[in-house]
């Protein structure tokens, strides 16, 4: 009979294999930290207070910039006493800022850009702001591309928001200013033109409105966007693992079907994980660079939902199918799993629901945030907390099985010296494996959780030495990224069915085994079906 | 993030405090410390004005500021300011305001491409100054730096960069000099300016005292502030992206982003402030010292802010960066500094090179750090006038009966007593704010006590 190649690799065989899978690891992990930029890059633009004086407040195609022919005329906000009102005063932001007496331009290597708004407030003691307040914004984004005159900006959206104003201040003296709490403005999943620019109003069409916001100083947005290195690197590692895990995948399935039988659970299983590892590989950032596709944030974070979503089930799975003891003869399916399985479904579909809410709606508007209303903001916690609740019911399902598969194992090794020796030798080799197999996946879960931590405790730069510049942040993200194709990539090799006979000359060689054999005979299913050998060794402990 | 952006004050020193309760028990008469006005010129006047000689108008307001690091704005109301005062530093004393006209961003285009550098820090031929292709920019510029002959070669170089260097010089000087007085309100020295002495400051700043100690380095902090905030702005094209100095690999803007805005603010000013300063002399020791504790000043009180955007929002990925203090946070904590400063000496240590540092006068204090303030000098006597020293004392100004700080009749008055007048007084009050630019308030008439100074 056939087993995995897990239980028939020798030792110098998987050893060998460890190491090229290790020094893989390093190797991703080497690249983010040594080649790869920070991942995302900031920049702090400190508005333009620009003077409106056209008649037609609510022209589009008015567009109020600091650079280049055209630009606006400045007010000064400190000034009290001039004739202005709110209609006239608009916040101009150029994106990018020059540097280096260049006028740079965005790059669609650079992905996507968030926008976060800082309102500088002033303190008087006459007007204290409430501690939570809201603020209206009308905001207008438009874009320019290389070659356009300093006057073509086009719109690309627009938008009246409200945003929460949480504002504190610890000295109440005059010409302080308050700590506001920063305001995410908007999120643009594709970063397909040269230039952008934000105007911003504080509109007040009805009393109440923009009100209590007290005298505000500056504001201040700050663009977040990818680096286009990190991007780079980052498509490269995708460009290389993408056709070696479906290499990999092919060699596997076509190995099943080599096979007289139809693929166990298991295996269909890590076919999925496969198939959900290719997707979540499949470099589509490339389409980026020539088309215009704001929904790759959504995709990506579908692509790491359906991921983790397989991934989380696949575990569940393998541990549940070690330790089916009870009906041999039927073939297991995912219906048995269903109660475990639910939790995990549960969790992605409260995770998807958000990211539709917020992302989603994001396409058609990109200044729109779930957390502004007190209904979305309900509505984001509840699923939040209904994510929450799964991911904790689901670790203490895996737990349970995890800990009832031991239990098995630690029972059959009681039984183990009454065996013969060659057999012993055998079953321990199967329990070592896959002891080490539930290791590498406690190691690999336990690095990323001590890596982000890490990454959280020990912001910016690790320096090892002095010449030594480690980005820990993109090391990170490859690290890790790197690691779970890597992982998955030893799973689908030694779990794939071996082509190796059972040592048919142990039983010549060994005459203790012709007591063994006998035991072998009861089990009928054994010999027709090849299930992988440690399935069936488990399942065999029962009948014992 | 390195060490110093911790900065936490060190203990205070008791011995080095001491100078200020000395001070108290200094008698002397009180002349009258003046917020005083140099020259002020808003937009309106500059365009009554305008009218005359090609923007640039002479007066004979005497002096200029020989001490001061930067060209000084004396317009000290909160209007776009558009008239920039210089002075010559020699006689014959006389001020001239220039008008800056903004250039054509266009037209000087060529010439930025030749007048940038790489890193600011690598002193320019001044041959290079002298170029043809300098041409291009409006002569008015040109003529501006150069009218400063108060600047230093380098100084000048780095004026000529563009035509905005000018305006952020100015609202850098400008914004020291307000908060500056504004820290030292309820000192005897309120960092007042003067007219007629040798210098803005009025010559207190020859003393290498705390005062000069402090204002050294709230000016060059004010000004990596005001840089920074034009970079920010995109008003400064030559603002570097990339400050580092070990470059590991050549990186442009969309491999790997840009530096914060405070790197090149911190480099700019270290160039132009530090460019005055000989290392030689104990007196420029002493500033570039402090010049350096105003930077780090700036660096150490930036605020962190994060934001999460990892899967669905989720802070699986998290980008932090740092906002630029308000000026006023820098100054604060520039004064406590200026309370803890240390008295030191210069002390020359032949070995090998000819190494010149400072350490504390005496043994047992504790050596100061990067951030501390030092001076050389114990302050001068600011109870009395002294005009040569253009010290206008403290005759005439309001003290605070039932404060027994700094700001206390007793100890602002040095001791001569003060009178009471009861004044009619008129506040705004129940302000309502109206965005974006009206303040809607009621005046409240109240009395008063108004304590004077003898």
């Amino acid at each position: 009979m056939t087993g995995t190649i897990i239980e028939n690799l020798s030792g110098r065989k998987l050893a060998v294999l460890v190491t090229f899978l290790l020094l893989c690891q390093v190797t991703c992990f080497l690249i983010g930290g040594l080649i790869a930029p920070t991942p995302a890059n900031v920049q702090n633009i400190l508005g333009t207070v620009c003077k409106d004086t056209t008649t037609m407040k609510n022209d589009t195609k008015t567009w109020f910039y600091n650079r280049g022919k055209g630009s606006c005329k400045t007010v000064d906000l400190g000034d009290m006493h001039q004739d202005l009102s709110e209609t006239d005063v608009v916040f101009a932001f150029q994106m990018p800022v020059p540097r280096d007496s260049r006028t740079l331009d965005f790059s669609r290597w650079q992905q996507n850009l968030i926008g976060v708004l800082q309102v500088d407030l002033k303190y008087h003691s006459q007007m204290e702001v409430k501690p939570r307040s809201t603020i209206t914004i009308d905001a207008r984004l438009a874009y320019k591309n290389k070659g356009d005159t300093d006057d073509a900006w086009k719109l690309y959206t627009q938008s009246v928001e409200k945003r929460h104003l949480d504002c504190d201040i610890d000295l109440k003296t005059e010409e302080y200013l308050y700590n506001c709490s920063a305001i995410p403005l908007f999120e643009l999943g594709s970063l397909y033109h040269d230039f952008y620019l934000l105007n911003i109003r504080l509109p007040v069409d009805s009393p109440t409105m923009n009100t209590n916001i007290g005298h505000i100083q500056d504001l201040w947005l700050t663009v977040i966007n990818q680096n286009g290195g990190f991007t780079k690197v980052w498509l490269s590692l995708k460009t290389i693992f993408f056709p070696c895990i479906i290499g990999i995948l092919a060699w596997f399935w076509n190995r099943i079907h080599m096979l007289q039988r139809k693929p166990v659970l298991l295996e269909k299983m890590l076919l999925c994980l496969g198939i959900a590892l290719c997707f979540l590989n499949m470099p589509f950032e490339y389409l980026t660079l020539h088309f215009d596709l704001p929904f790759m944030l959504l995709l990506g974070d579908i692509k790491q939902g359906v991921f983790y979503a397989t991934l989380f089930s696949f575990w569940l799975i393998f541990a549940g199918e070690h330790m089916l003891i009870q009906n041999t003869s039927a073939q297991s399916s995912l219906q048995q799993y269903w109660r475990h399985l639910s939790a995990v479904a549960m969790g992605c579909i409260s995770l998807f629901i958000i990211d539709m809410c917020e992302r989603g709606v994001q396409l058609r508007n990109p200044f729109y945030s779930i957390w502004v209303t007190d209904i979305g903001t309900n509505l984001a916690l509840t699923f939040i907390i209904l994510a929450g609740i799964s991911t904790g019911v689901y670790f203490l399902f895996l737990c349970y099985l995890v800990w009832q598969v031991f239990i098995n194992i630690s029972q059959k090794r009681q039984s183990l010296p009454t065996m013969c020796s060659v057999r012993r030798l055998h079953y321990e080799g199967i329990i070592y494996r896959f002891k080490f197999l539930m290791l590498a996946t406690l190691l690999c879960a336990a690095l990323t959780v001590i890596g982000f931590i890490l990454g959280q405790v020990a912001e910016g730069q690790w320096k090892w030495d002095e010449s030594i510049e480690l980005e820990y942040t993109s090391a990170f993200f490859t690290g890790v990224y790197g690691m779970w194709n890597i992982y998955i990539f030893a799973l689908l090799v030694l779990y794939a069915p071996s082509h190796k006979r059972w040592p048919v000359n142990e039983n010549t060689t060994d005459t203790q085994n012709l007591s063994e054999e006998i035991e072998f005979s009861p089990l009928p299913s054994e010999r027709n079906s090849e299930i992988s050998s440690l399935t069936s060794f488990i399942r065999k402990t029962t009948v014992d | 993030m390195d060490d110093i952006n911790k900065d936490p004050f060190p203990p205070f020193k008791q011995v080095e405090c001491a100078p200020r309760s000395l001070l108290a028990r200094v008698p002397g008469t009180q002349p009258f410390t003046r917020p005083l006005v140099l020259a002020i010129k808003t937009k309106t006047r500059a365009k009554r004005e305008k009218g005359a000689t090609r923007g640039c108008e002479r007066d004979t307001l005497p002096h200029l500021p020989e001490h001061f690091l930067f060209p000084l704005a004396l317009d000290r109301g909160r209007r776009p300011i558009n008239v920039l005062c210089f002075a010559r530093a020699h006689w014959p004393l006389e001020i001239s305001y220039l008008k800056l006209e903004t250039t054509d961003s266009n037209k000087a285009q060529g010439t930025k491409q030749v007048l940038r550098h790489k890193n600011l820090a690598v002193p320019r031929a001044p041959a290079q100054a002298g170029n043809s292709s300098l041409e291009t920019f409006t002569t008015l510029q040109k003529e501006s730096c150069h009218r400063l002959e108060y600047l230093v070669e380098r100084q000048k170089q780095l004026c000529l960069l563009s035509d905005r260097v000018l305006q952020v010089l100015q609202t850098g000087a400008g914004q020291a000099v307000e908060e500056c007085q504004y820290q030292f309100r309820h000192s005897r020295w309120n960092c007042s300016t003067v007219a007629n002495s040798t210098d803005i400051f009025g010559g207190v700043l020859k003393f290498k005292s705390r005062e000069s100690a402090f204002v050294h380095a709230l000016s060059s902090a004010a000004l990596a502030h005001a840089v920074a905030r034009a970079c920010s702005r995109g008003e400064l094209n030559e603002c570097s992206c990339d400050a580092r100095v070990r470059k590991r690999t050549p990186r442009h803007w969309q491999w790997g982003g840009c530096s914060e805005d405070i790197r090149y603010g911190e480099m700019f000013s270290r160039d132009f402030v530090d460019a005055k300063e000989d290392k030689d002399t104990d007196v420029g020791l002493m500033n570039l010292h402090n010049n350096e504790a105003g930077r780090r000043a700036v660096r150490s009180r930036m605020q962190r802010v994060c934001k999460c955007h990892g899967m669905s929002g989720s802070c699986s990925v998290r980008v932090c960066w740092r906002r630029l203090p308000q000026l006023r946070l820098v100054g604060d904590a520039l004064a406590t500094r200026y309370e803890g400063a240390s008295h030191v000496k210069v002390v020359e240590r032949k070995r090998g090179k000819n190494m010149r540092k400072l350490r504390p006068l005496h043994a047992d204090m504790k050596k100061p750090n990067k951030t501390d303030l030092v001076y050389l000098e114990e302050s001068p006597d600011y109870c009395e006038p002294n005009d040569e020293l253009g010290i206008l004392g403290t005759r005439g100004r309001t003290c605070n009966r039932t404060s027994a700080g700094l700001d206390g009749c007793r100890l602002l008055c040095c001791g001569r007593g003060y009178q009471t007048r009861v004044r009619d007084h008129e506040e705004k009050c129940r302000c309502r704010f109206v965005w974006c630019c009206r303040v809607h308030c009621e005046i409240c008439r109240y009395k008063r006590d108004h304590h004077v100074c003898n």
